[in-house]
């Protein structure tokens, strides 16, 4: 027992003790946090004015405008798009993105499924006037079917892109 | 030592100096442009001294023998032409580099005092005389003239019960001009003696839908039944139509543009509510093609009807189908715009019939008679 009583392990553990003394008086380090944001970001919602072209066969469109809040964090892109699925009774388009002055929209391929011509030409035009006329930075429409350029889903010609008159 | 160095530059200074030049039996004078060591012919002399097939343009002269040919593009700048082994235009008249076209055309290539450039005369290794033309092959690429009373065959020799040997060449004596001359390679020449058969017009019927997409139900019927169903029978009346689908299976729109392209005439059959017929139709027509039908009334007629198998008016055959179903008691409705499978050379409609229409057996044996009777009336240039 004598050994372990050197005068450098009774040192050795005077440092230690000394050690845990500090460790338990520090203060704890605070657990990370959100980055904070001006108290009035937080509750900003943007507003979005959708140029919705109802079809309004056999006459053409009736242009409506619809407000929509875009909250933070929500993509207004998404939002035009969900907007004008639930105006028109139409399947949501998968995806739309902006890309050299031009507007892409990514369709599933049942889109125009169980229509004739004259009501694909009304769904897909409605589709595109209504972005146009609501994303400035676009100034025609092009459509891809399930993310891949395509000849058409079934009537029309998908290749040509589409222009506000 | 003057003398000495003289006698050391003198080579160098000749070498570059215009040497003569002979070929076959012609002579003429060898250049060297930009001094760069690159013997040149003037282009009409070597064509005629071996008689090589010539083609001058503006900026570019080809010469051609048989099956093979050489083109240069044409400088008018000597340093140039002759660093980039072009030809080059000097006081109006082209010269061509004397190596490079020997090694492109087979020809023998000697430089000695002067330039001698040769073509050793052709044998005539094999005949094969048919209804159709003759088929005859040499020792070497030859090319063939096309004189009065038949065709000559230069610097080639041997004997034919059919051929008469001559001093230019071999002469091929025939009583009507050849309908073609052409090199199929390997010291080949065909002479074609009946004209080709010209393409006929084909037509391309495309039942809509199909497989997994049914298209529309109306009241029972089914979109991608009804259009095959109709699509058969037009098909019955019009002997050699096609079908893009054959039975009930999904077709992609990638595939049926893709015969779309193959056809002189192509009608999409779709069906829509109600009991309206309607034809859509391609609103603009770009295509080279597609545009050069506007001069199809100043073609002869031999190249009016291959325009024709391949190329071809979407009003005209609209105008066609509505006069068509006018003859059955039937108003068609008529729209342009970007619709599927008509941005095609051929003339292509989609075609809409109502659901109305197609309700019974007899109904759409009336409907299937007038879309065959359009076609027809159509093909046979009969509509305005």
């Amino acid at each position: 027992m004598r050994k372990y009583l050197s005068v450098y392990n009774l040192l050795g553990l005077l440092v230690f003790a000394l050690g845990l003394f500090v460790y338990w008086q520090s203060p704890v380090p605070n657990p990370p946090k959100a980055l904070p944001l001006p108290a009035d970001e937080a509750a900003r919602e943007e507003k979005l004015t959708l140029n919705l072209y109802r079809p309004d066969p056999p006459q053409g469109f009736l242009r409506e405008p619809v407000v929509l809040e875009v909250g933070l964090g929500e993509n207004p892109y998404e939002k035009a798009l969900l907007a004008w699925a639930q105006a028109t009774g139409s399947p949501t388009p998968l995806g739309l993105f902006a890309a050299e002055g031009r507007l892409v929209v990514d369709l599933p391929k049942d889109f125009a499924r169980g229509l004739d011509t004259e009501e694909e030409v009304y769904r897909l035009y409605s589709l595109a006037y209504t972005l146009l006329a609501t994303f400035p930075e676009g100034s025609e429409v092009r459509f891809l079917v399930e993310g891949q350029p395509s000849p058409g889903l079934a009537h029309l010609d998908l290749e040509v892109p589409v222009r506000l008159p | 030592m003057r003398a000495l160095l003289l006698l050391f530059l003198a080579p160098f200074a000749l070498a570059q100096a215009p040497k003569p030049l002979k070929v076959g039996e012609l002579t003429g004078e060898a250049l060297y442009p930009g001094n760069r060591g690159v013997s040149y012919g003037e282009v009409g002399l070597v064509a005629r001294g071996l008689g090589l097939a010539l083609w001058q343009g503006e900026s570019q002269v080809a010469l051609g023998l048989g099956a093979r040919y050489r083109t240069f593009p044409v400088e008018a700048d000597e340093a140039k032409a002759a660093s980039s082994l072009a030809a080059w235009r000097k006081d109006g008249r082209v010269y061509v580099p004397l190596r490079p076209l020997a090694d492109a055309l087979g020809l023998s290539y000697r430089a000695q005092v002067g330039i001698q450039l040769d073509l050793p005369w052709a044998r005539l290794l094999q005949v094969e005389a048919r209804p159709e033309g003759y088929l005859l092959r040499f020792s070497r690429e030859v090319n063939a003239v096309v004189r009065p009373g038949g065709v000559l065959f230069p610097m080639a020799q041997g004997s034919h019960p059919s051929l008469v040997q001559e001093a230019m060449g071999l002469f091929l004596p025939l009583s009507r001009p050849p309908e073609r001359v052409y090199y199929p390679g390997g010291g080949q020449v065909a002479v074609g003696l009946t004209p080709l058969p010209l393409p006929s017009p084909t037509v391309l019927l495309d039942p809509g839908h199909g497989g997994e997409d049914p298209g529309l139900e109306v009241q029972g019927l089914v979109e991608k039944e009804a259009t095959l169903d109709l699509a058969r029978r037009v098909a019955a009346l019009l002997p050699g139509a096609r079908l893009t689908r054959q039975g009930d299976e999904t077709l992609p729109l990638e595939a049926r543009l893709a015969l779309a392209r193959t056809a002189s005439v192509v009608v999409s059959l779709h069906m829509a509510r109600g009991r309206e017929v309607r034809l859509y139709l391609p609103k603009d027509r770009t295509s080279p093609l597609a545009q050069s039908l506007a001069r199809l009334g100043d073609l002869p007629e031999e190249r009016a009807r291959l325009l024709r198998a391949y190329a071809g008016d979407p009003a005209r055959l609209a105008a066609a189908l509505e006069r068509a179903f006018a003859d059955q008691g039937f108003a068609v409705a008529k729209a342009e715009g970007p619709y599927a499978l008509t941005r095609v050379d051929g003339a292509a409609v989609l075609l809409e019939v109502g659901a109305e229409r197609l309700g019974t057996e007899e109904a759409r044996a009336l409907v299937a008679q007038a879309i065959a009777q359009g076609i027809r009336a159509y093909l046979e240039g009969g509509a305005p």
